[in-house]
C-alpha cells in the first residue's frame, strides 16, 4: 500500500509533466508524418493534383522509370564521389589535429566549424567567383599556364562534389578525430616493436581501429548527399540532379506528392539500411550526432 | 600518413602537415572570404572586383523585403530554439532520472532528424500540415524548427548530465528543497552549460536551415537562407552578400566570446 | 548516554528488495536521542540502503520506520528533521561554501540577518573561517568535508547522518576528523548515524555499533559488547582478529562444556548446548595462550610458523594438526615458542565466546524462502 503511494507521489507526476510535452511533440510532429507519407505513397493524384486515397503500387512502379533511374545513378556517383574524396581529406587533416597540443586542436576545431555555423547558401554561391569562366581560379590557372583557354568549372558533376564536400567536410573530420583521438598510441608503438614497418602498422593497426570512426562519417555525409537538393541546384545549376531535386520537385512543383512520398520511403530505406549495417557492425548511433 | 602517428616528426612532415592544413582552410574560408570582399565591391556583378565602397552597407535599410528575411529568420530561431531548449531539457532530465515505459520509442523518435536526411522530415511536415489545415507561414516554420531542434537540445544536455551527481539533487532534498526547486536551484544551474550550447545548436541550426523551412513555410514567412536561394536566378546582390558579412562577424564574435568565456572558466575551476 | 534514552528513530521489520535481490532483511533497530551509532560492515550489506531509506531517499519494500513516533513514509527527505552527510559530500558545485551552508535555511526561508548569523556560526564551528567566497572545486578533501558537515547541522537536525564520510581521506586526516566529528557530536547534542565499513572507525566513535552481513542485522551493542562477545562467527572474524573453531559439544560439566574439533579436544563455556550441537569457540589472538604440555582438556597441538616482531607484541601463526592457523599474540617480553618449535595451545574458559553455528537460522531460511514467494506474487497481482 505504502509502496504504491509513494511510487506515485515520487515518479509518475514529475515524470508526466516531463515526458508529455515530448512525447505529444514527437508523435505528431515525426512519428505520425512519417506514416502519414507512407501512406500517401499508395495513393495517386487526381488531375487537380489532389491526393486521392485509393491504394496503387503505381508510386512505385514509377521508381524504376528510366529518367528516374539516371537521377539515382547521377545521385549515387555524386554521393560516393563525395564521401570517398571527404574520407581523404579528412584522415590526413584528423591525424594532423590529433598531434597538435590543446591549444591549437581547439583553434583548429573552431577554425572547422566556424564556417558551418554561416550560411551555407551564401558560402556555395560564393564559389561562382572562384571558379567561373572568369572566375579567379581560371585567372590563377592561364597565369601558371595550366591552361590557355578558360574552361567551365562550374555548373558540372564536379562541381556539385565540390560543393557537397565543403558543405559536409566537417562530419567526416570529427568521427575521424574522436577515434584517433582515442587510439592507444602504445599499440603503433607495439606493432613497431614487433616489426611491422610503417605501412604494415598503419594497414593491420591504425586502419582497423579507426574504421568505426570513418564508417561513421561516411553515413553523415554519404546520407545527406543524396538529399541536399539545393547544392544540386547552386552548384549544378539543374544539369545535375540528384535524388533530393527529385522529391522536391514532387511536392513544390509537379504536385505529385504521392510519387515524391514513394521517393522518400525509398530513401527512408536505404537510410535505415546503411544505419542498421553500421550499429550492427559495433557502431554506436549517438556517434551519428555530432555537430 | 602513418608517418604522422610517430612521436618526433621530421621536418618533411612538418611542411607537409603546415601545407595540408593551410590548403583545407583556404578551401573552407576562399568562398567566405569572396563574401566579405564583393560586399565592399561597387560594381552589381559578383564577377570581379571593381572599387572599395560601403553603399552596400547602406543599402540592406533600404531592401524591405533583405530586411524582413532577416527579422523572420530571427523570429523563428529565437521562438524554435525557446520551444526546443524548455522541451528538450526536461526531456534530457527525465530520460536521466526516470527508467520509464516508452523510453526506448521517444529515444527512436529523437534519432530520427538527426539520422534521416533533412527533406524527409521536409516533406512530411509539408505533408501533415496540409492536412491538419495548418496554414503554411511564420507558426509552422517555428514548429517544424523546433521539431529538428529538440533531439540536437536533448543530446547537447544529456552529455552534461551523463556526469551529473544524482547525490546533489538528494542533498537540496534532504535540506528542505521541494522538487520544483531542486530542479530550478541545483540541477538546472549545475547542467546549465549545457542548455547553452544546445540553445546555440538550436539557433544556429534554425538560422541556416534551408531544406526544412523550404518545404513548411509560405510566402507569408521568408527567411533569410530562402530569400538567398530565391533571388539566385536573378543574381546575388551585393547588398546581401553585405547583411551575410555581417551575420558572420557576429557570429565570430559571438564563437571567441563564448570561447573565451569557457577557457576562463576552466582556469577558475 | 543518558538514563532513559528516548527513541528518535525506530525501524520496525524492515525489508527492501530491488527487484529479486533482498537488500536488507526483518531489520529492527531502535536510534536513540542524543547517541553516536555506527552501522557497520561490508560493502553491500545493506547499510547504505539502509541510512536511504532513513533520510528519505529510498522507501521499504515492506515493515515500517517511525521517526519521531510518526511513520516516516509519509514524509518527504525535505519534510523530515533528518540530515546527511554525502559519502561524496555532494557540494553544490555553482555556490559558494557561504550559499551551500546557507542553502538549508534559505529553502526555509529564514530572514537574511539571521541566516548570516546562523552561517558565520556553523563555519566557526567546523574552522572554516575565511573560506566563504570559495566554491567547492577550490577545496580540499578535509574542507569539503567540513562544508558538508556545516551544510547540514546548520538546519538542527535531530538526527544527523553520515554515509562514509571519511573514505575520501587519507589516514591521517581521518583520524583527525573522527575525534573532530566525536567532538562535535558531543557539542551538539544530537543523533549521529554513521556508516562505515572500517571497523577500527567504528570502535573508536560509536556509543553503539549495529553490525550488518547481506542485509542482516547481526549485532547491535556498545562497542566492548561486539568486540567481546561477538554474537555471530561473522562478526567474530570482522571486528577485530579471531581464531574460530568449529566444534561439537560432547559434554557439559559444572560450567565448562567439553568440545570436539578436527584439530582437538577443548573447552568452551557451557551454557544451553545439546550434545552433538555444531558451535564456533572464538578466541581473540591475545587471549589464546601457549603451553609446553598438555593442558586438562586440550589437545591443540601445532608448530609455529612465524613469529613476527611488531613492537608492543609478538605475533606467532601457529598451524595445527588439520592445517587450521591459530593466531596468537604475546606481550612483547614474556616467553614464546620460536619459529619451528611444537606446542600446545589452551585458553582461560572465561576468554572464549561461544557462537551457535546453525541454531534456528535453518527455520529462519526456509520461512525467507516462503517470504519470498508471497511477495513474488504479490508483485505480481500489482503488475496486472
Amino acid at each position: 500500500m505504502f509502496k504504491l503511494n509513494s511510487k506515485f507521489r515520487g515518479k509518475t507526476v514529475p515524470l508526466a509533466i516531463m515526458i508529455s510535452p515530448v512525447a505529444a511533440w514527437l508523435v505528431l510532429l515525426i512519428a505520425v508524418p512519417l506514416v502519414y507519407v507512407f501512406v500517401i505513397s499508395f495513393c495517386s493524384v487526381s488531375e487537380s493534383h489532389k491526393i486521392v486515397f485509393s491504394f496503387t503500387l503505381k508510386n512505385y512502379a514509377k521508381l524504376f522509370n528510366a529518367d528516374v533511374l539516371g537521377v539515382y545513378y547521377n545521385s549515387l556517383i555524386v554521393a560516393g564521389v563525395t564521401t570517398a574524396v571527404c574520407i581523404l581529406i579528412a584522415y590526413p587533416f584528423a591525424m594532423i589535429m590529433s598531434k597538435a597540443n590543446a591549444f591549437k586542436k581547439t583553434l583548429m576545431t573552431i577554425a572547422l566549424l566556424l564556417p558551418f555555423w554561416t550560411n551555407s547558401l551564401i558560402r556555395l554561391y560564393s564559389w561562382r567567383t572562384l571558379l567561373g569562366k572568369n572566375g579567379y581560379l581560371n585567372d590563377f590557372l592561364i597565369w601558371t599556364g595550366a591552361i590557355d583557354e578558360p574552361i567551365e568549372m562550374m555548373f558540372t558533376q564536379g562541381a556539385v562534389v565540390l560543393g557537397m564536400v565543403y558543405t559536409l567536410l566537417p562530419f567526416m573530420v570529427l568521427p575521424i578525430l574522436t577515434v584517433i583521438d582515442k587510439l592507444d598510441k602504445n599499440l603503433i608503438e607495439a606493432s613497431k616493436d614487433l616489426g611491422a614497418g610503417i605501412v604494415k602498422t598503419f594497414r593491420h593497426v591504425v586502419l582497423p581501429l579507426t574504421a568505426p570512426g570513418i564508417f561513421a562519417g561516411s553515413i553523415m555525409v554519404f546520407i545527406p548527399s543524396l538529399g541536399y537538393f539545393f547544392v544540386a541546384d547552386l552548384m549544378g545549376g539543374g544539369n545535375n540532379q540528384i535524388i533530393g531535386n527529385l522529391i522536391s520537385r514532387q511536392f513544390k512543383s509537379a504536385y505529385n506528392w504521392p510519387f515524391g512520398a514513394a521517393l522518400s520511403i525509398m530513401l527512408i530505406i536505404v537510410t535505415l539500411v546503411l544505419v542498421k549495417i553500421y550499429t550492427k557492425s559495433g557502431g554506436k548511433i549517438d556517434e551519428l550526432g555530432v555537430v | 600518413m602513418s608517418k604522422l602517428l610517430t612521436k618526433t616528426p621530421s621536418l618533411a612532415e612538418k611542411i607537409f602537415s603546415r601545407s595540408f592544413s593551410a590548403l583545407i582552410f583556404i578551401f573552407l574560408y576562399a568562398p567566405i572570404a569572396v563574401v566579405v570582399l564583393f560586399s565592399f565591391n561597387s560594381s552589381k556583378r559578383n564577377i570581379v572586383f571593381e572599387n572599395f565602397t560601403l553603399k552596400w552597407y547602406g543599402e540592406i535599410f533600404y531592401n524591405d523585403a533583405l530586411l524582413d528575411s532577416f527579422f523572420t529568420t530571427l523570429a523563428v530561431a529565437s521562438a524554435s530554439t525557446l520551444i526546443a531548449v524548455v522541451i528538450g531539457t526536461l526531456t534530457a532530465i527525465a530520460m536521466f532520472r526516470y527508467k520509464f515505459k516508452g523510453k526506448s520509442i521517444i529515444d527512436a523518435l529523437l534519432y530520427v532528424p538527426v539520422v534521416m536526411p533533412e527533406i524527409v522530415l521536409g516533406i512530411s511536415l509539408l505533408s501533415s500540415f496540409a492536412l491538419a489545415h495548418v496554414p503554411l507561414g511564420f507558426v509552422s516554420l517555428i514548429i517544424a524548427h523546433a521539431t529538428f531542434s529538440i533531439p540536437f537540445v536533448v543530446f547537447t544536455v544529456q552529455a552534461r548530465l551523463s556526469g551529473f551527481d544524482r547525490s546533489l539533487e538528494e542533498a537540496a532534498m534532504d535540506l528542505g528543497a521541494n522538487r520544483i526547486r531542486v530542479l530550478t536551484g541545483i540541477t538546472i544551474p549545475v547542467i546549465f552549460p549545457g542548455i547553452i550550447s544546445g540553445a546555440a545548436l538550436a539557433f544556429t541550426l534554425s538560422i541556416d536551415d534551408f531544406i526544412i523551412s523550404f518545404f513548411t513555410t509560405g510566402a507569408s514567412a521568408v527567411t533569410f537562407p530562402l530569400k538567398i536561394m530565391e533571388s539566385v536566378r536573378s543574381g546575388i546582390r551585393p547588398d546581401v552578400y553585405a547583411l551575410s558579412a555581417l551575420i558572420m562577424l557576429a557570429t565570430f564574435i559571438a564563437v571567441i566570446i563564448a570561447q573565451v568565456l569557457s577557457y576562463r572558466k576552466k582556469q577558475k575551476l | 548516554m543518558q538514563e532513559n534514552p528516548k527513541p528518535i528513530v525506530e525501524i520496525i521489520n524492515v525489508n527492501k528488495f530491488y527487484g529479486d535481490n533482498h537488500i536488507v532483511r526483518d531489520l529492527n533497530l531502535t536510534i536513540y536521542e542524543k547517541e553516536f551509532l555506527s552501522i557497520l560492515g561490508p560493502s553491500g550489506c545493506g547499510k547504505t540502503t539502509l541510512l536511504r531509506m532513513i533520510a528519505g531517499f529510498e522507501y521499504q519494500t515492506d515493515g515500517e520506520i517511525l521517526i519521531e513516533g510518526e511513520p516516516a513514509v509519509n514524509k518527504e527527505p525535505y519534510q523530515r528533521n533528518i540530515n546527511t552527510v554525502f559519502q561524496n559530500y555532494a557540494l553544490f558545485p555553482h555556490l559558494s561554501v557561504y550559499d551551500n551552508i546557507a542553502y538549508g535555511l534559505k529553502m526555509k526561508k529564514v530572514p537574511k540577518n539571521e541566516i548570516r548569523q546562523k552561517v558565520a556560526q556553523a563555519i566557526s564551528t567546523v574552522r572554516l573561517e575565511g573560506f566563504e567566497k570559495r566554491y567547492p572545486s577550490q577545496l580540499s578533501g578535509g574542507q569539503k568535508q567540513r562544508v558538508a558537515i556545516a551544510r547540514a547541522i546548520i538546519n538542527n537536525p535531530k538526527v544527523l547522518l553520515l554515509d562514509e564520510p571519511l573514505g575520501a581521506l587519507d589516514m591521517k586526516l581521518r583520524k583527525q576528523m573522527q575525534i573532530e566529528l566525536k567532538s562535535l557530536q558531543r557539542k551538539l547534542g544530537i543523533t549521529f548515524v554513521f556508516v562505515t565499513h572500517d571497523q577500527e572507525e567504528a570502535l573508536t566513535m560509536s556509543d553503539r555499533i549495529a553490525v550488518m552481513n547481506k542485509g542482516v542485522l547481526e549485532q547491535c551493542d556498545i562497542p566492548k559488547k561486539i568486540y567481546d562477545e561477538p554474537a555471530t562467527k561473522f562478526i567474530a572474524d570482522f571486528i577485530g582478529e579471531s581464531n574460530l573453531f568449529e566444534a561439537v559439544v560432547q559434554n557439559e560439566d559444572n560450567g565448562v562444556s567439553e568440545l570436539y574439533s578436527e584439530a582437538g579436544e577443548l573447552l568452551g563455556k557451557s551454557g544451553e548446548f545439546e550434545r552433538e550441537e555444531l558451535l564456533y569457540v572464538s578466541l581473540r589472538p591475545e587471549k589464546t595462550l601457549f603451553s609446553d604440555a598438555p593442558i586438562g582438556g586440550f589437545s591443540l597441538y601445532g608448530v609455529v610458523k612465524e613469529s613476527i616482531f611488531l613492537g608492543n607484541i609478538v605475533k606467532s601463526i601457529v598451524i595445527l594438526t588439520n592445517g587450521q592457523a591459530v593466531k596468537i599474540n604475546t606481550p612483547t617480553g614474556t616467553p614464546a615458542p620460536e619459529t619451528g618449535k611444537n606446542t600446545y595451545i589452551y585458553w582461560d574458559v572465561k576468554d572464549c565466546v561461544m557462537i551457535p553455528a546453525v541454531s534456528n537460522k535453518i527455520f529462519k531460511y526456509l520461512e525467507d524462502i516462503k517470504y519470498e514467494e508471497e511477495l513474488k506474487i504479490g508483485g505480481e497481482e500489482q503488475n496486472v
